[in-house]
């Protein structure tokens, strides 16, 4: 008889975890990044650069984690989009927060060394040019592409000609560059600056316990005399 | 001074209206119940028959709790308002009494109103009806709060409810060692507790499943499902807990052979039945997760 029980509670357990699985509102819609390749099936159309703009984990034991990506591209306008990521994935990706993780070129290329923002654009013929300037070869968007900077994060930085040389340096040794002064990643000064909802207060916030209770004190304190 | 009459004269108009409402249940009762047409509309005497009096005035008490859910907003206008009472009112009443027909034919399919009630004056069966009655009530109430003013929701998530009500009063085999029958022919009381609250605990359970946001009826159905599931399994593990904390040996046939067989027993499993719903409910209804969409 207990026997019986037990094999019906199983029964019960697995029919809710697989109905929670498949029916569960909060399972749709989202795609499941785990590494590299599926980061690159998920982007469709090029030239594309996919920037990391956000990260979130929920659960208690077992956490979930997803990652807020902006995908800019060359010929249209940029779209956000979340996925669920593995605990690796977004282990390896903490430090880049504000950066390019993933982008394509035009003739396909595609490569995932974690690189300022819109590099894909950068040096791009097609989009833009070199300008010589008192700090030498500055690049600039041309009109019709004067948007990339304010989608990609770059808006008021000019790319000069050594940090190009310096992507193509990092996209060939596959290190991560964060900006000769470390202006990009989750550190960096122009991340902060363009993508402030991470840093937004509230977030993994720890509690202090001390001001906890003398806000519940105080709470109460003023309750009792009548006062809200 | 003319405000405060109208006023006075609108609170005087709806408690008649409820009191009409109660009238209808009367003639329903003859309805539901045609052999005993007499009896319902013939004087009460209730100490005469105490059975029949906690069987009518369960249902009596019912309609008073899906009254009490409804509401009365003169600011949206006299007629709108008046309307939007009568109509739910009445949709109230005769879905409560839908439900109580044909839970009726379901946990009571083995036994006739007359011969228990007017005959036999089995207080068993006064205790169970008077339980089955107030839980559905307990339950309408509650659909009529989610369907918010929807008649078709309002219907759609009443059906849903009862196929959930009707379900789970088939699951009392599955915890309980009484035998619903043959305890019943013999008017046992320990079972009507036992029952009784496993009634009311299904009903918490099911209350607290009903008890969450809305944004289209399909996902909030499956929410349903899945949270009486999730009641389901944490259930036992509450009521395993209760009875290994306090070390209870269940065994019912213990006392069979006194005045009142299986009473003791059937109170322990009722109030178990009762406190371990309520457990069961701060589980599936009280406890929220956040959602990625504060922080994206």
């Amino acid at each position: 008889m207990n026997l019986n029980k037990l094999i019906i509670y199983c029964l019960l357990l697995l029919a809710y975890l697989g109905l929670s699985k498949s029916l569960s509102p909060s399972e749709f819609g989202i795609s499941y990044v785990f590494n590299e390749e599926s980061l690159s099936s998920l982007i469709r159309g090029a030239p594309v650069s996919v920037i990391l703009v956000d990260t979130h984990s929920t659960g208690f034991i077992i956490k979930t984690y997803y990652q807020k990506y902006k995908v800019v591209y060359g010929f249209q306008t940029y779209e956000e989009i979340i996925v669920r990521t593995s605990r690796a994935f977004t282990t390896k990706h903490e430090k880049f927060i504000g950066m390019s993780i993933f982008r394509r070129s035009e003739d396909l290329n595609e490569s995932f060394t974690p690189l300022p923002p819109g590099s894909v654009f950068i040096g791009n013929r097609d989009f833009g040019r070199w300008r010589n300037t008192q700090k030498g070869k500055v690049w600039s968007f041309y009109r019709a592409y004067r948007y990339i900077p304010q989608y990609t994060g770059l808006r008021g930085f000019n790319p000069t000609y050594s940090f190009y040389q310096k992507i193509q340096q990092s996209l060939r040794e596959n290190k991560p560059f964060y900006g000769f002064n470390d202006e990009f990643g989750t550190e960096g000064s122009i991340t902060r600056e363009q993508f402030p909802a991470f840093f937004r207060k509230g977030r993994n916030e720890k509690i202090n316990l001390k001001d906890y209770f003398g806000d519940f004190l105080k709470k109460n304190f003023r309750a009792s005399r009548g006062t809200l | 001074m003319n405000e405060i009459f109208d006023k006075l004269l609108i609170r005087f108009l709806f408690t008649v209206f409820i009191c009409l409402g109660l009238l209808f249940y009367k003639y329903a009762h003859v309805l539901f119940y045609p052999s005993q047409k007499k009896q319902i509309l013939k004087k009460i005497y209730p100490s005469e028959n105490y059975v029949d009096t906690l069987h009518v005035f369960s249902r009596l008490i019912g309609i008073a709790l899906i009254f009490s859910t409804l509401e009365f907003n003169e600011y949206i206008g006299f007629v709108q308002s008046v309307l939007d009472f009568f109509i739910l009112g009445t949709s109230g009443i005769i879905l409560y009494l839908l439900s109580l027909y044909i839970l009726d034919n379901i946990v009571f399919y083995n036994f006739e109103y007359k011969d228990e009630v007017l005959k036999k004056k089995n207080a068993a069966y006064g205790i169970v009806s008077f339980a089955q009655a107030i839980c559905l009530a307990f339950l309408v109430r509650s659909i009529f709060k989610e369907s918010e003013h929807s008649l078709i929701i309002l219907f759609i998530l009443w059906l849903f409810a009862l196929v959930l009500f009707g379900f789970s009063t088939k699951l009392y085999p599955y915890v309980s060692k009484l035998s619903f029958n043959s305890l019943m022919i013999q008017k046992n009381l320990g079972l009507a507790f036992s029952y009784s609250g496993f009634l009311f605990g299904t009903t918490l359970i099911i209350m607290a499943s009903f008890n969450h946001e809305h944004h289209d009826l399909i996902s909030y159905c499956i929410q349903v499902v899945l949270k009486t599931l999730l009641g389901s399994l944490i259930f036992p593990i509450f009521r395993a807990g209760v009875t290994q904390v306090f070390q209870i040996t269940e065994a019912p046939q213990s006392g069979a052979q006194t005045d009142t067989p299986h009473l003791g027993y059937g109170i322990y499993e009722g109030s178990v039945f009762l406190m371990v719903a309520m457990l069961t409910s701060i589980i599936i209804g009280q406890i929220h997760f956040g959602t990625i969409y504060p922080f994206f």
